[in-house]
C-alpha cells in the first residue's frame, strides 16, 4: 500500500499580521512558521493506519513551498513518515489554489498512490480546494471534512461532516483521499529518537516546474487589512446592576433580543 | 515558459555557461544542462551559435470568450427537503449582481422531493430554478451533485455561480470549477460586480481575518464563489413574484466513485453553530463541566447555540464540532456572549465577524474586551446565572 500526505507550512497564528509591498499578500519577515494544524490529523492518521496495517504501507509526505518547508517535512518524518518530497517554489503563495492541487496532481498522477491524505484547510489561507482538486484531476474517490476513519478490505468508512450537526458515513474504494476535520485524531509529538531516524530518511528536492503546466485561474486584486471596530463599552461594578444595563442595551439596540 | 537544449545541435562549446547571468547552465556528460536556477531569460538562447537552445512556450489554451457567459446563478441547497437559509442570502446577494449586470438570476435545487419548494426560490428572487429531483440526489454526494451542475453550466453557460460556504458547497464547488476549468474563490464575505465587464470581485477574509483579499477570475467563466453564512441579507420574500421552473432530469454522468451509506444526526447540535443567530461560548474560564452547563441553560432561554474555544473542548466540557476559532468553525451570529474567553487570537479569528459581542471576564484587561461591543467585568458563575434569570423574567 502507498500513502500520501500533503501537508502545507503556514505562520504562527500569534504572529503580527502585515500586508507585503505590492498588497498581494503578508510580509513574511519576523513570522514563524509551522505544519498546519489539520494537516497534523492527516500526518497522524496515516501513521495510524500504517501501524494498524502491519508496517507494510510506505508513506511519502509532500509539501510545497520554499527552502524553510524541510524542517516541517522532517517534523513529519519523525512522526512517521518514511520519505519526504519538498516541490520547491519560493513563490508558492503566489500560485492560486488550482495550480497547486495541478502540481500535485501532476507529482502523483504515476506513482499508484492507494489512499491520499490532506487537512482540511490550510490556517492561512484557508479555501480548503485543493484536495478536491487533485481527487477530480486524478479521478479518485474523496471526502472532505472527515472526523472519522476506517480502513478495511479495501474500503475506506469515513465518517463526514456535513451541515446542521449531520454527518455522512461514505465508503470510498481505492485509490481514495480524504480531507481531515479537527477532532478526527490527536497528533503525536515526534519522539527524540524518532527525530533522529527521520534525518536519515530520504528527502528528495524537484523543482516545482518539473509539475506544474498550469497558470492560474484566479488573480489577487489587492490585500488590505480589515476596518477596526470601534471599541467597546465596559461595564464594571455590582453585577445585578451590570447585567440589568446589559440586558437592557441588548433589548434596545438588537434585533434578536427581545 | 522553459528552455531546453538540443543535445544532437550541442556541440559542448560552453559559450552558454559564460553567457548566463544566473549561473544555471551547467556542463554534463559534455553537453549543456540547464538547472533549477533557470529564470528563463533567455540569454543563452541568443548566445548560442549552433542554434542548439530553444525557448519554448507553453500551449496556450484558447481564450474564453467571456462574452458567450450570461446571468447568475446559486446552488439553492436544502437540508433534508427545506432550503437552507445561506440559499436565500445567495439569492438575495445574487439579485443585486443579476441586477447591476441587467441579467437573470437563475437557482439550481438539487434533492429528492424537493420540486413542490422550488416556488418559494422564485418568490426569494429567482427568475429560473433548475430542479433536479431524483431519489439518488436524496443524500448529498459530491459526484451526483457535481455532475448536475456541471451538465447544467455547459449548458447554459452562466457567469457567476455562487454557493453557500457551507461543508457541502466547499466540498462539491472545488470539483465543478475544475472540470469547468475555472477559478473559485472560497468563503466570500462581500462581493461586487463591474457593471461593464461583468468581473466580479470576491472579497475574503484570510488569515483569520487578518488581511482581507479581493480576488478576481479574470480569463475564466463562470466565476464561482462560495460565501459565508450570514454575512448576505437574504431576500425578502414576495409571493406574486413570477418565474420558469425547469425540470432536469438527472443523468450520472461520470461514475459515483464515494457511497454514502447513511447519514446521522448528533443530536446535541441540532442547532447548528454557523446558522445560530445567537451563540453562548464558553472558555476555560467556566473551571468546569458544570459551570459549563450553565451556557447551556442560557443558550436556551434565548434561543441561542452553545460554541467553545479550544480550551474548552481540551477539557472534554463539549464536543469538537462546537469548537469556534482558527481551527473550528467561523461563525457570523447577530449576538456572540463570549464567558470566561481570554480572546485570544486563534479563537477571535472565528468570531470577530460577529454583529454584536458580549464579553464577561473577571480580567479587566483581557484581550477579549478589545473586539467587544459590550463587556462586563466579572466573574462568569455569577454574571451568567444573573443573565438567565433576567432574560427569564423579560421572555416570561
Amino acid at each position: 500500500m502507498k500513502i500520501l500526505v500533503c501537508i502545507k507550512q503556514v505562520p504562527d497564528m500569534a504572529s503580527r499580521f502585515k500586508v507585503n509591498g505590492d498588497g498581494t499578500w503578508y510580509d513574511e519577515t519576523d513570522l514563524a512558521f509551522r505544519m498546519n494544524e489539520y494537516d497534523e490529523y492527516a500526518v497522524e492518521q496515516a501513521v495510524q493506519l500504517k501501524e494498524q496495517q502491519g508496517s507494510t504501507p510506505d508513506i511519502t509526505v509532500l509539501s510545497i513551498g520554499p527552502d524553510r518547508v524541510g524542517e516541517m517535512i522532517k517534523k513529519a518524518m519523525a512522526m512517521g513518515c518514511d520519505r519526504g518530497v519538498h516541490i520547491q517554489d519560493k513563490d508558492s503563495f503566489r500560485k492560486d489554489p488550482w495550480q497547486i492541487a495541478s502540481a500535485i496532481a501532476g507529482f502523483a498522477r504515476d506513482k499508484k498512490f492507494d489512499l491520499i491524505f490532506f487537512g482540511m484547510q490550510s490556517q492561512d489561507r484557508g479555501s480548503g480546494q485543493v484536495g478536491a482538486m487533485v481527487a477530480e484531476i486524478l479521478g479518485i474517490a474523496c471526502a472532505t471534512t472527515v472526523v472519522g476513519f476506517a480502513f478495511a478490505d479495501g474500503v475506506v468508512t469515513a465518517k463526514r461532516e456535513l451541515e446542521g450537526g449531520i454527518r455522512a458515513v461514505v465508503k470510498l474504494k481505492l485509490p481514495a483521499l480524504i480531507t481531515c476535520q479537527l477532532g478526527l485524531n490527536t497528533p503525536r509529538y515526534p519522539t527524540l529518537p524518532n527525530i533522529m531516524k527521520a534525518k536519515k530518511k530520504e528527502l528528495l528536492a524537484l523543482p516545482i516546474a518539473d509539475f506544474l503546466k498550469e497558470k492560474e485561474l484566479v488573480a489577487t486584486a489587492s490585500a488590505y487589512p480589515p476596518a477596526k471596530k470601534g471599541t467597546g463599552l465596559v461595564l464594571e461594578g455590582d453585577v445585578n446592576d451590570m447585567v440589568g444595563k446589559l440586558v437592557g442595551i441588548l433589548k434596545e439596540k438588537t434585533k434578536v433580543v427581545k | 515558459m522553459s528552455i531546453s537544449i538540443n543535445p544532437d545541435k550541442c556541440t559542448g562549446c560552453e559559450t552558454c555557461v559564460t553567457a548566463c547571468p544566473f549561473a544555471a547552465i551547467e556542463m554534463r556528460d559534455g553537453k549543456a544542462y540547464i538547472t533549477e536556477a533557470c529564470t528563463v531569460c533567455g540569454a543563452c538562447v541568443d548566445a548560442c551559435e549552433f542554434q542548439a537552445i530553444d525557448r519554448t512556450e507553453e500551449a496556450a489554451k484558447p481564450a474564453v470568450d467571456l462574452s458567450a457567459y450570461q446571468g447568475v446563478w446559486v446552488f439553492a441547497e436544502q437540508h433534508k427537503g427545506d432550503i437552507a437559509s445561506v440559499s436565500l442570502e445567495l439569492l438575495g446577494e445574487g439579485r443585486k449582481l443579476a441586477d447591476k449586470r441587467k441579467a437573470k438570476l437563475s437557482a439550481v435545487f438539487i434533492g429528492s422531493g424537493i420540486r413542490d419548494k422550488a416556488a418559494e426560490l422564485i418568490a426569494h428572487g429567482a427568475d429560473i430554478v433548475y430542479v433536479a429531483d431524483d431519489p439518488a440526489l436524496k443524500d448529498f454526494n459530491d459526484d451526483s451533485y457535481a455532475a448536475v451542475l456541471t451538465t447544467l453550466a455547459k449548458q447554459h453557460k452562466p457567469e457567476i455561480i455562487l454557493a453557500g460556504a457551507t461543508a457541502i458547497g466547499r466540498s462539491f464547488f472545488p470539483k465543478v470549477a475544475s472540470t469547468l476549468y475555472t477559478g473559485l474563490t472560497a468563503d466570500c464575505t462581500m462581493l461586487d460586480i463591474d457593471a461593464a465587464t461583468g468581473h466580479l470581485h470576491q472579497t475574503r477574509p484570510a488569515f483569520g481575518g487578518n488581511i482581507m483579499a479581493t480576488i478576481v477570475t479574470p480569463n475564466h467563466r463562470p466565476q464561482m464563489a462560495t460565501v459565508r453564512h450570514k454575512v448576505m441579507k437574504p431576500a425578502a420574500r414576495n409571493g406574486s413574484r413570477t418565474g420558469d421552473i425547469i425540470d432536469v432530469t438527472f443523468k450520472q454522468a461520470g461514475t459515483v466513485r464515494t457511497r454514502v451509506v447513511k447519514t446521522v444526526e448528533e443530536l446535541t447540535e441540532t442547532v447548528n453553530i454557523c446558522e445560530a443567530d445567537i451563540i453562548v461560548a464558553g472558555g476555560r474560564g467556566l473551571g468546569s463541566a458544570k459551570n459549563f452547563a450553565m451556557l447551556e441553560e442560557l443558550a436556551k432561554v434565548l434561543g441561542g447555540a452553545v460554541a467553545a474555544t479550544r480550551g474548552a473542548v481540551d477539557e472534554g466540557w463539549i464536543a469538537y464540532s462546537h469548537q469556534v476559532g482558527q481551527t473550528g468553525k467561523t461563525v457570523c451570529p447577530k449576538l456572540y456572549i463570549a464567558a470566561g474567553i481570554s480572546g485570544a487570537i486563534q479563537h477571535v479569528a472565528g468570531m470577530s465577524s460577529a454583529d454584536v459581542i458580549v464579553a464577561i471576564n473577571k480580567d479587566p484587561d483581557a484581550p477579549i474586551f478589545n473586539v467587544a461591543t459590550y463587556g462586563i467585568v466579572g466573574d462568569v458563575n455569577e454574571v451568567i446565572p444573573a443573565m438567565i434569570k433576567k432574560f427569564r423574567e423579560i421572555r416570561g
